[in-house]
C-alpha cells in the first residue's frame, strides 16, 4: 500500500524589521567621546573602569560619559531608557558607544 | 544589552558590545532580528561570574580592549538576510516520515513528531475564529516575527490540538504578544517556562482536566495546548535551543500543560475565581499566561484549622520562593502562584478566610536573611545589587534596610495582591504547590477568549 503524501505549509511568520545600515567606523578613536551603556550586571562595575583606564593609555584625552548618565539598559526602566537613548546620545555628544555586559 | 546597542546604531552612533563567549550567538541573533546584521562585538572569553579579579583585569585590559578597538574602528560588514517563504506557501510535499524529517532539519519542531500542517487541516482551525487569517496579533521578539491568526492555526495543528481549541490558542498568543509579558526574555538563563491558567465554562466544554493529575500530561486539551505554546515560541518568537542561540536557558524547564481552576469548588466556598480577582467577570472565559521558573515541593498540609495549613505554606512554599526573591527585588515585580487542592481550600474557607487572606498571610510571614539575598544576587549576575542603596533611592520599601545587620530578615514577597491563588488538583487529597514566577519576565497577562458566533453549533457538530 502506498503511503499518503502531505503538502505542508510554513510554520513561521514574516520577519518584522527594517534593515539598519551601520555607520562607517572612524579609523582612530583619538579625540572622540566614548559613551558607556550598562545593564548593571555581570561585573560591569569592575569592567568599565578597566576599559576606561586601558583606552586612556592608548588614546590620551579620550572623553568618557559613564554609564550612570544613561541608567540601567536592562533594568526596571529599560523601555523608557532605550526609547530616550537617541536623544541622550546626542545630548552628550557621543561619537561611539561601548555597551555591556552580555552574559 | 544588544537591544541598547541596536538603539544606538539606529541613532547613527557606532557601537561595540562586550559579550561573554557563551552569549555571542544570542547577541547576534537579537541584533539581526532588530535589523542589524553583524553587530560589532568585543568578546569577553569565558564566564565572567567565575573569574578571579586578577583574571578579569587581565582579560579586560588585554583581549577585550583589543576587541573593543577593533569593533569601533574596523570595517563594517553588511550581510543580507536569506529569502524566506511567505505565509501559506507550500514548503514541502512528502510522506509522514519525510515531513517529520524536513521539519526537524529546519528546527521547526520541538523534538517530538508533529501533525503535518496541511492547508485543509489549517482551514479547520480557522473556522473557529471570526478573524481573518492574515490578521497580525503582534510581533514576537527575539526573532521579531509576525504572530498571525494563520500561524497560530498552523502551529496548533502541528502540536496535536483539536480545531475547537483555536479560540484558546489565539487568546494565549494575544497574551504573550503583549509588551508587558516580555516574550523577548523567555530565553533568559533561568530557563523559565510560561504557564497557562484557564478560567470559565470553556474548561468543561473542551474537557480540560482540573482534578487528579492536573499539571501532568495525559488529557488532550491540557497537554496539546501546553505544547502548542512552547512550539509557537520556538517557531514564531524564534526561541530555539542549540544549534540556534536565542534560548539561553542554562538548565531549562520544559513546557507546562494548561492549569484550569476548579470553579465548582471555588463557587462552593464563596471565593472568587482567579480571573475575577484579575478584573474579569465571573463566567467569562479567560486565559492568563505567566512565567514559572520552578515549583515548590507538593506539600501536604493537615489539620482542621486554617493556620495549620497557612503555617505550612509559609515554611515550605514561602521557603521555596526565598532563593528567587533577589530577582524580584531587583526588577520590582514578583507574581508567585499558589495552587491548593480542594480539601485544603475548604478547611481554610471554613474559618471565613479568602484567597486574599492566604496571600496576605504569606506576605506578612515569609522572610529571608538580607545576607542570603545579597549573596545570591551577586552570584546571579546582579553584581551591583545593594539593598541600602535601593532603599535610599526609594526603589524598595524601608523594611529591606532597617539596619546594617546582615542577618536581619527581610520580606520575600513584594506585594500581597501579586500572589495568585488557584484551587485545582485532586479533591481527594490535601496537597499544595507553589510556582515561582520570574519577576518582570512573564508577569501574568490575561485575555478574554473570543468565541465565534456559532460556537455552540460548532461544538455540537463535533459530538
Amino acid at each position: 500500500m502506498q503511503e499518503p503524501g502531505y503538502r505542508v505549509v510554513w510554520p513561521l511568520g514574516k520577519a518584522a524589521y527594517q534593515p539598519v545600515v551601520l555607520k562607517p567606523r572612524p579609523s582612530s578613536l583619538r579625540g572622540l567621546t566614548v559613551c558607556e551603556l550598562s545593564d548593571y550586571g555581570f561585573r560591569a562595575e569592575e569592567i568599565f573602569p578597566i576599559v576606561r583606564e586601558s583606552l586612556l593609555k592608548r588614546y590620551p584625552g579620550l572623553k568618557f560619559i559613564e554609564y550612570s548618565s544613561f541608567g540601567n539598559t536592562h533594568g526596571q526602566h529599560e523601555v523608557e531608557i532605550i526609547a530616550g537613548l537617541a536623544e541622550k546620545l546626542k545630548e552628550y555628544g557621543c561619537d561611539n558607544v561601548i555597551s555591556g555586559v552580555g552574559g | 544589552m544588544a537591544r541598547a546597542s541596536v538603539a544606538a546604531e539606529k541613532a547613527g552612533v557606532p557601537t561595540v558590545s562586550i559579550v561573554t563567549t557563551g552569549f555571542l550567538g544570542q547577541a547576534q541573533a537579537v541584533a539581526q532580528a532588530l535589523g542589524v546584521q553583524n553587530l560589532p562585538i568585543a568578546e569577553y572569553p569565558g564566564v565572567v561570574a567565575t573569574d578571579s579579579t586578577e583574571d578579569l583585569k587581565k582579560k579586560v585590559s588585554g583581549i577585550v580592549i583589543n576587541n573593543i578597538i577593533k569593533g569601533l574602528t574596523g570595517p563594517v560588514v553588511q550581510v543580507a538576510r536569506p529569502k524566506e517563504p511567505q505565509p501559506g506557501d507550500i514548503v514541502f510535499e512528502g510522506t509522514l516520515d519525510e515531513v517529520q524529517e524536513f521539519f526537524t532539519r529546519r528546527l521547526w519542531t520541538d523534538g517530538l513528531p508533529i501533525i503535518p500542517p496541511t492547508p485543509d487541516r489549517v482551514e479547520k482551525f480557522l473556522r473557529y475564529t471570526g478573524r481573518p487569517s492574515g490578521s497580525v496579533i503582534g510581533n514576537l521578539l527575539p526573532e521579531n516575527r509576525e504572530a498571525t491568526i494563520w500561524n497560530v492555526a498552523v502551529n496548533g495543528v502541528m502540536a496535536g490540538c483539536r480545531p475547537e481549541y483555536m479560540p484558546v490558542l489565539v487568546a494565549i498568543v494575544e497574551a504573550i504578544a503583549d509588551s508587558e509579558f516580555r516574550i523577548q526574555d523567555a530565553g533568559s538563563t533561568p530557563g523559565w517556562e510560561p504557564l497557562i491558567i484557564l478560567n470559565g465554562p470553556i474548561i468543561k466544554e473542551l474537557n480540560f482536566n482540573y482534578e487528579a493529575g492536573v499539571m501532568r500530561v495525559g488529557r488532550q486539551a491540557n497537554t496539546s495546548i501546553g505544547r502548542f505554546l512552547r512550539l509557537y515560541m520556538r517557531n514564531v518568537a524564534g526561541l530555539r535551543i542549540p544549534p540556534m542561540s536565542t534560548d539561553k536557558a542554562t538548565i531549562g524547564e520544559t513546557f507546562n500543560v494548561v492549569l484550569p481552576e476548579n470553579e465548582d469548588v471555588v463557587a462552593e466556598l464563596g471565593w472568587k475565581p482567579f480571573s475575577v480577582l484579575r478584573g474579569f467577570r465571573r463566567g467569562e472565559n479567560v486565559v492568563t499566561v505567566q512565567s514559572v521558573v520552578y515549583a515548590s515541593a507538593p506539600i501536604a498540609s493537615g489539620g482542621d484549622k486554617a493556620h495549620d495549613h497557612l503555617d505550612t505554606f509559609v515554611e515550605v512554599i514561602g521557603g521555596a520562593m526565598a532563593p528567587w526573591t533577589h530577582m524580584a527585588v531587583n526588577w520590582g515585580k514578583f507574581y508567585p502562584l499558589l495552587v491548593i487542592s480542594p480539601s485544603v481550600a475548604r478547611t481554610i474557607a471554613r474559618e471565613g478566610l479568602t484567597k486574599n487572606d492566604i496571600a496576605r498571610y504569606l506576605f506578612d510571614n515569609t522572610k529571608v536573611s538580607a545576607s542570603s539575598m545579597e549573596r545570591l544576587a551577586w552570584q546571579g549576575g546582579i553584581t551591583s545589587f545593594d539593598l541600602r542603596k535601593m532603599v535610599e533611592e526609594k526603589q524598595i520599601p524601608p523594611g529591606y534596610y532597617e539596619s546594617s545587620d546582615p542577618t536581619r530578615m527581610v520580606p520575600v514577597f513584594l506585594r500581597p495582591d501579586w500572589i495568585g491563588v488557584i484551587v485545582s488538583g485532586d479533591p481527594g487529597r490535601n496537597r499544595s504547590r507553589g510556582y515561582v514566577q520570574n519577576h518582570e519576565q512573564g508577569p501574568p497577562v490575561s485575555r478574554k477568549i473570543e468565541l465565534p458566533a456559532d460556537w455552540k453549533q460548532l461544538l455540537a457538530s463535533k459530538r
